[in-house]
């Protein structure tokens, strides 16, 4: 009786330490901040809201349901560096409550999508790409309750409006899959 | 008594580790092109239009709910097929699929089969396998689990594009 319950108690704290030593995206972001390899860019929606005269108060709820909008990109140079760090983001969205919307490619070139939240109060989605040639880019939408139904509305709207919204950061990302 | 508890961790630990589902192992297999999509998202996809009061995109969103997730494979590499082959019959055998009907299309053989559900039109499962092992086409599998409308089966195709969803609006039940 001893021996078991010895056992599960190491069981117990082998859960319990797997937990611990989980890395989160936030702090698998603050880490690579640090390193000049990767593209970042962190995009505030105050930003987008300082024009926001032109935009109607529909569109104004659907900016302020979105907090933060967050790139990182890596473009491929160190191909053991680069399976390292998609192993690392591999890993921390298999755990941390992140629901798997869909994935699309092959081992070469591969989209995923992931949300955590309700369906219709999302407070985080992420778009993990990487081309096993090129690099990758992992993207992040941070808010409060988010609803897709109102964004891709907004999205529908969005190319009249577009004057309004800054893109000119998005670039830089892009290149990397140039 | 040790013994005992050894025996149930193992149990244990080879629980987890074989808790893999059928076909997984192809979302990251070397040439495997794979699609999945998750239940979450067809939850999602159902509230992208609710306000629509067109009968017809209630009848889309109502098959859109039903389903809990669509996985597409195909592959040109023959390693890839026959191991796809191998483990669709495997599958098939296993969890008693019945064969809904087969189709040799500009020399594709295209077979499709289902696993029973709830009445006569609807299934719990749906799958497509086209056998491009003997030529230079693809070998394509697709599973479609959820509370399927055989009927519906054609708009599903129509809504999603990919590598033999062509071959899926063929399905015709009686």
């Amino acid at each position: 009786m001893k021996a078991f319950k010895f056992s599960l108690m190491l069981l117990l704290i082998a859960t319990l330490m797997s937990c611990n030593n989980q890395q989160s995206l936030q702090e698998y972001y603050i880490d690579s901040k640090e390193n000049e390899d990767f593209i970042m860019v962190d995009l505030p929606t105050s930003l987008i809201s300082a024009k926001s005269e032109s935009l109607s108060p529909e569109q104004k709820k659907v900016i302020e349901s979105v907090k933060k909008i967050n790139l990182l990109a890596y473009s491929l140079k160190d191909t053991a560096f680069y399976t390292s760090e998609t192993g690392k983001v591999k890993a921390i969205l298999k755990g941390d409550n992140y629901d798997e919307l869909m994935k699309l490619g092959s081992t070469e070139q591969r989209m995923r999508i992931f949300i955590k939240g309700d369906e219709d109060a999302i407070d985080e989605v992420v778009v993990f790409a990487q081309d096993n040639s090129k690099g990758f880019v992992l993207a992040r939408v941070l808010g409060n309750d988010m609803n897709v139904a109102d964004m891709v509305r907004f999205a529908e709207t969005m190319d009249t409006s577009s004057a309004a919204l800054n893109t000119a950061q998005f670039e830089g990302i892009m290149d990397v899959f140039n | 008594m040790n013994k005992l508890v050894v025996t149930l961790m193992l149990v244990g630990f080879s629980l987890t580790t074989y808790a893999q589902k059928s076909f997984d192992r192809f979302e990251d297999m070397k040439d495997v092109t794979a699609m999945v999509i998750n239940q979450k998202m067809f939850k999602l996809l159902g509230k992208m239009d609710l306000d629509s009061k067109d009968p017809e995109m209630k009848n889309y969103i109502d098959m859109v709910n039903s389903l809990e997730d669509i996985k597409v494979f195909s592959t040109k590499s023959a390693n890839a097929a026959k191991a796809m082959k191998g483990e669709f019959s495997a599958y098939k055998a296993s969890e008693k699929l019945e064969q809904l009907m087969s189709v040799k299309d500009e020399g594709k053989n295209v077979n499709f089969y289902y696993k029973p559900g709830k009445s006569d039109d609807f299934v719990s499962e749906f799958l497509m396998f086209i056998d491009g092992e003997n030529n230079d086409d693809d070998t394509v599998l697709i599973k479609i689990t959820g509370n399927i409308d055989l009927r519906e089966i054609g708009k599903i195709a129509n809504s999603i594009n990919f590598d033999g969803s062509d071959e899926l609006k063929n399905v015709k039940v009686n």
